[in-house]
């Protein structure tokens, strides 16, 4: 008897926490974010188009040799990232937040450069803001699905947590083996965080989200910038970075790679 | 209010279905009960598998894959090879882990259970969920050398697993995932809740200490328990425990960079701890008495040093034989010898 009334006990505290995280969610929603589906709100998809590139060139694997802005040259055999948790904002300081919002963009995979955030209330938006890597949230929440598929060789085995941005390749300035060049950005503890926010201007234009779907949101990466803004990264020096303070640095660069570059509605 | 009903029919299901706090820790096995129940000291579970309900078809899934080696590169390594059910779920007299082809692993094999209760994984805290978790092993190049994407390739070229799979999460397509859900069900389960110790701290009339375990009890409680805290045996921290002046293995430092965490290891639970030595993370000690003469004469200073070690713990021969004795009331002879854990065969 004792058994069963503490367990009812039990129950009765998580029914607690559950309605308080309930009624929680629903504020954040609410305020200042747009409120959830109502009958008489009209919603629209927003297509994002990455162009990966090195300059003004589409990124093209191990073949092309590109020169950093140290002057050193290098070839690329791995770029792959992680943006997630899209976020648009209206006119009115309201926010549109994608749910599931975790996407992978690998150049090997051209279909991973077109993602979609769907369910958006019709509106002008002129804004938007995502991460540059994966919430500490989901890096400890267990086997995930998806993008987040550890299968997808984006996860740290030792140190666990998704890796968020892979680039490898090589350059003849390179001291490493076979002059690689090694950066895997990833880690969510304090001091080596290396989740960043990324909010790539509209500059003048804006997003008009209609339910025609037609709104696309053209982005570009310029993978230059992870070598040299604000940081300028010689191979010589920095040929390998695995998480710790390396990542960090990279991952403020890596900020600077997105730029909105059109908005067709 | 509708969704509050809800709530309250799945949190019901799901406590019933899969574990319980029980104010009389009823041990007795059912070949057939998969329920996850643990005594009511113990604190709350880390994991308490309400996003991955348990099941006894996801629970046998997850065991047929601990024993299986196809989750190695030449399939000849399972993860019972280096967790062996009589030594608790660790590597019975092997110092350092052998993986693929005898590579040498840097660190002694830890024993599994009660890890429901853990808040990392791993001897520096690598890991953070017990889902994850077996990503470590799988892809070690000095463990079982594979990759996550080709294990679940080799499963799902196997029909007995396609139907297994369908079995406990009803879909017919294999994903990591399922395959670490269903891990984390069987490794979920293993409790240890039935040593000794725990029959006399139910009740001590009927299961009484001899004179030596109460004494070593006592003094476990001054000069252990601060980091060996009872009834789980660790407080779930990383320490420096004076193994050494330099490391060979920087231990926690390994995942969080910080200075301070060098040479920092995470705190062991003690249950079991006659069955699963060698001892430390690196095995070096075979013995208890070793353990004990450690902490008593041959502390290493170093910066890290747990500060409570500094001048060692003082033990006399007395004290360190009650000591072993109350360390043996940890044995957990019902869990080294539960069917439901046992390889089949
Ligand atoms: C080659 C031997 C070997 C194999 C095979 C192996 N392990 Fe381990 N296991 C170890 C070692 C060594 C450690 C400690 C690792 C460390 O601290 O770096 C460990 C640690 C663990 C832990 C952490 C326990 C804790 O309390 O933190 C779990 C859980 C675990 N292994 C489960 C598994 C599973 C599941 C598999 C199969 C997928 C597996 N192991 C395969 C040797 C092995
Ligand atoms: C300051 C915290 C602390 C105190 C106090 C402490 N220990 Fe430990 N103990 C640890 C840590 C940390 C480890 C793991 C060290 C490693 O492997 O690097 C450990 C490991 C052990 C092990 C080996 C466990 C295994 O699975 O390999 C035994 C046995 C042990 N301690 C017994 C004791 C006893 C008995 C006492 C009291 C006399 C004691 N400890 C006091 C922190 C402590």
């Amino acid at each position: 008897m004792k058994c069963i009334y503490k367990f009812f006990l039990l129950n009765l505290v998580i029914i607690a926490i559950a309605c308080r995280k309930d009624s929680s969610l629903k504020k954040e929603t609410q305020d200042p974010a747009i409120p959830k589906p109502v009958e008489n709100i009209k919603y629209g998809s927003v297509r994002i188009n990455i162009s990966n590139l090195v300059g003004n060139e589409m990124i093209s694997l191990n073949d092309s040799v590109y020169t950093n802005t140290n002057g050193d040259s290098f070839t690329i055999s791995k770029f792959k990232y992680y943006l997630s948790n899209f976020t648009l904002r209206n006119a009115n300081g309201e926010l549109h937040r994608q749910t599931e919002s975790y996407h992978l963009i690998d150049c090997q995979k051209g279909s991973s450069f077109t993602m979609l955030i769907d369910s958006v209330p019709v509106g002008t938006y002129n804004a938007m803001n995502f991460i540059l890597g994966v919430d500490s949230t989901r890096n400890t929440s267990g086997a995930q699905i998806g993008a987040l598929d550890p299968a997808l060789g984006m996860f740290w085995s030792w140190n666990q947590g998704y890796i968020f941005l892979m680039m490898e390749g090589s350059s003849p300035n390179s001291t490493a083996p076979d002059n690689m060049i090694t950066y895997h950005l990833g880690g969510f503890a304090q001091p080596y965080n290396c989740i960043r926010n990324v909010n790539p201007s509209f500059g003048a234009l804006d997003l008009v989200v209609t339910e025609k779907n037609s709104s696309e949101i053209e982005i570009s990466a310029d993978l230059l910038r992870l070598f040299d803004t604000p940081t300028l990264i010689k191979f010589a020096q920095t040929s390998e970075g695995m998480g710790g303070a390396i990542a960090v640095t990279l991952s403020n660069n890596a900020v600077n790679m997105f730029k909105v570059i059109d908005i067709e509605n | 209010m509708g969704k509050l009903s809800i709530y309250i029919v799945c949190l019901m299901l799901i406590l019933t279905a899969s574990c319980k706090v029980d104010s009389k820790f009823d041990p007795i096995i059912n070949e057939d009960d998969i329920t996850v129940k643990w005594p009511d000291y113990f604190p709350a579970p880390a994991y308490d598998f309400s996003g991955n309900p348990i099941t006894k078809e996801g629970f046998l899934l997850g065991k047929k894959l601990f024993y299986d080696p196809i989750l190695s590169v030449d399939n000849t390594i399972s993860c019972g090879s280096c967790h062996q059910q009589f030594a608790a779920f660790a590597h019975a007299d092997h110092k350092l882990s052998h993986g693929i082809d005898n590579k040498l692993g840097v660190r002694n094999s830890q024993a599994l259970f009660n890890m429901i209760w853990n808040t990392s994984f791993f001897w520096d805290g690598g890991s953070k969920h017990i889902e994850v978790q077996p990503i470590g092993p799988i892809t070690n190049p000095v463990e079982m050398d594979e990759t996550v994407q080709n294990v679940v390739y080799k499963l799902s070229q196997r029909a007995d697993y396609k139907s297994l799979f369908k079995a406990a999460f009803n879909t017919d397509s294999i994903t990591s995932q399922l395959m670490l859900k269903a891990i984390a069900q069987f490794m979920g389960a293993f409790v240890s809740a039935s040593s000794k110790y725990d029959k006399n701290r139910i009740d001590p009339i009927a299961n009484p200490f001899t004179e030596d375990e109460k004494l070593g009890q006592t003094i476990f409680e001054s000069k252990c328990a601060s980091c060996h805290v009872p009834p789980l045996f660790t407080d779930n921290s990383f320490r420096n425990n004076g193994l050494d002046e330099i490391f060979s293995d920087s231990g926690r430092y390994l995942i969080t960079n910080i200075n301070s965490d060098m040479g920092k290891f995470k705190v062991p639970s003690l249950r079991n701890i006659e069955l699963t030595y060698p001892y430390m993370h690196d095995g070096r000690f075979e013995t208890l008495p070793q353990v004990l003469n450690h902490y008593s004469s041959e502390i290493k200073q170093s910066a890290t040093l747990d500060q409570s070690l500094t001048n060692g713990i003082a033990l006399n021969n007395t004290e360190k034989q009650q000591l072993i004795a109350f360390l043996k009331t940890l044995t957990d002879r019902e869990f080294i010898n539960d069917p439901r854990f046992k390889e089949a065969n």
